[in-house]
């Protein structure tokens, strides 16, 4: 692996703990405010995460179709806004699923891009990870003068990498029984075959994400790889040391 | 941090205490689902009539609600006034499509009908001038503030005043 490699590698596992963490502390508030006993699915309860906890305010809009969603501070306030428009997007297949993806992109931009959140974030008591105190406030810095493309790229990949993290939560994959069998074909390595995407697919239907974000996320923790040839995609099952590594890792995050 | 809250926020709020869909809400109040969902994006503005039957299907305070309503043509105004004129602080999930051409047809379309009328006649405009309602828009986001917000301002008590001829 290359030094650039290895550094875009380490910088997405970052922004996944992240997301990992941004999301556990906002289910967590909305657990304890609204006295749930059951953990809800993540794509039933975003919306809440968002409006309840996050205090901003959704809306759907129609927005050039360069963009899925965006989130401005109007009047002190901060507003999320989804695309009204991304089912006529090209290329555009499971809408729901680039929705609550969107949706969780945003939400990081507010926990972390925004200084008016500053407040918000404390009040909702959410522990910035180790190393991240002093990034986030040059970010937020940065974001008031005049953002670089460069800064721009950082907090893009940011935001993307830690929603995706956040969205595909493994309290859901557990109760999903595609995925299930998606780890039994895994564990037994090769190619999955076309059933493979069925099975993707759905999972992501499940969870509430779009596919190819399910797809790249899981080729990225090393559970499969996507191989091009001959013009056609094959899905292609991962060393078993990386199932057994996801395995102990949802173990601990569900004890 | 600004406290402020819609009528399209409270509504919806109301709404989900009682635990009801779109659906019900339509029942109890004879509006439609779609008409429902745009009231609370607060993309429509609802008539006095309205406003009475949604306070009454919610057990909502129908005084606060309808100086929210009051408040609808302005904030609307203003947040249409920003789509047209762009990025302007915000940040996005971008979608790695080239800008479209649809999106000013698109984003004049969604406007309140009443808003998109009274807007057209003020400035002697078709209200299917699409470009040139979106033009008209683009115009006043390039106000000056001050000009910008006295115009919101005056332009909303004068939507308001010929909707309320209309009750």
């Amino acid at each position: 692996m290359t030094a650039y490699n290895e550094f875009i590698r380490r910088r997405r596992e970052e922004a996944w703990s992240l997301g990992i963490a941004h999301r556990e502390n906002l289910v967590a508030h909305l657990m304890q405010q609204f006295r749930l006993k059951q953990r809800p699915l993540l794509k039933d309860a975003i919306d809440d995460l968002l409006v309840e906890i996050q205090r901003v305010r959704l809306r759907y809009d129609p927005l050039p179709d360069d963009a899925y969603a965006q989130t401005e501070a109007v009047n002190g306030r901060l507003e999320v806004t989804i695309n009204s428009r991304i089912a006529s997007m090209p290329n555009v297949k499971d809408v729901e699923g680039v929705i609550v993806v969107s949706k969780w992109h945003e939400s990081g931009h507010v926990a972390w891009h925004f200084p008016e959140t500053t407040a918000t974030a404390q009040l909702i008591g959410a522990p910035p990870l180790p190393g991240f105190e002093l990034s986030a406030r040059r970010r937020i810095v940065c974001r008031s003068i005049a953002p670089t493309p460069r800064f721009e790229k950082e907090r893009e990949f940011l935001a993307e990498n830690a929603a995706r993290a956040a969205a595909i939560d493994p309290h859901d994959l557990t109760r999903c029984d595609a995925y299930h069998e998606y780890v039994r074909r895994v564990s037994r390595g090769g190619d999955l075959g076309p059933s493979g995407w069925q099975i993707l697919a759905d999972i992501a239907g499940a969870i509430g994400v779009n596919r190819t974000v399910l797809t790249t996320y899981f080729e990225q923790r090393g559970w499969h790889q996507v191989i091009e040839e001959d013009g056609r995609r094959r899905l292609v099952a991962s060393p078993q040391l990386a199932l057994d590594a996801f395995q102990v890792r949802l173990d601990r995050t569900n004890s | 941090m600004n406290d402020h809250i819609s009528l399209g926020e409270y509504v919806h709020r109301l709404r989900r205490r009682k635990n009801w869909q779109l659906q019900q809400l339509a029942e109890a109040t004879g509006l439609s689902i779609s008409h429902l969902s745009r009231i609370e994006n607060d993309s429509a503005i609802p008539n006095a009539d309205s406003v009475v039957k949604l306070a009454a299907a919610l057990d909502g305070d129908l005084s606060a609600m309808l100086l929210q309503a009051e408040c609808l043509p302005r904030e609307i105004l203003d947040r249409y006034v920003r789509r047209a004129a762009g990025r302007t602080g915000a940040v996005r999930r971008a979608a790695g499509n080239t800008p479209d051409t649809a999106y000013a047809e698109a984003l004049v379309e969604d406007m309140d009908a009443r808003l998109r009328a009274t807007l057209a006649q003020a400035f002697n405009l078709s209200e299917h001038d699409t470009e040139g309602m979106f033009s008209l828009l683009q115009r006043i986001a390039r106000l000056p503030e001050a000009h910008r917000v006295a115009f919101l301002d005056v332009f909303a008590s004068e939507a308001l005043g010929d909707s309320h001829d209309r009750l």
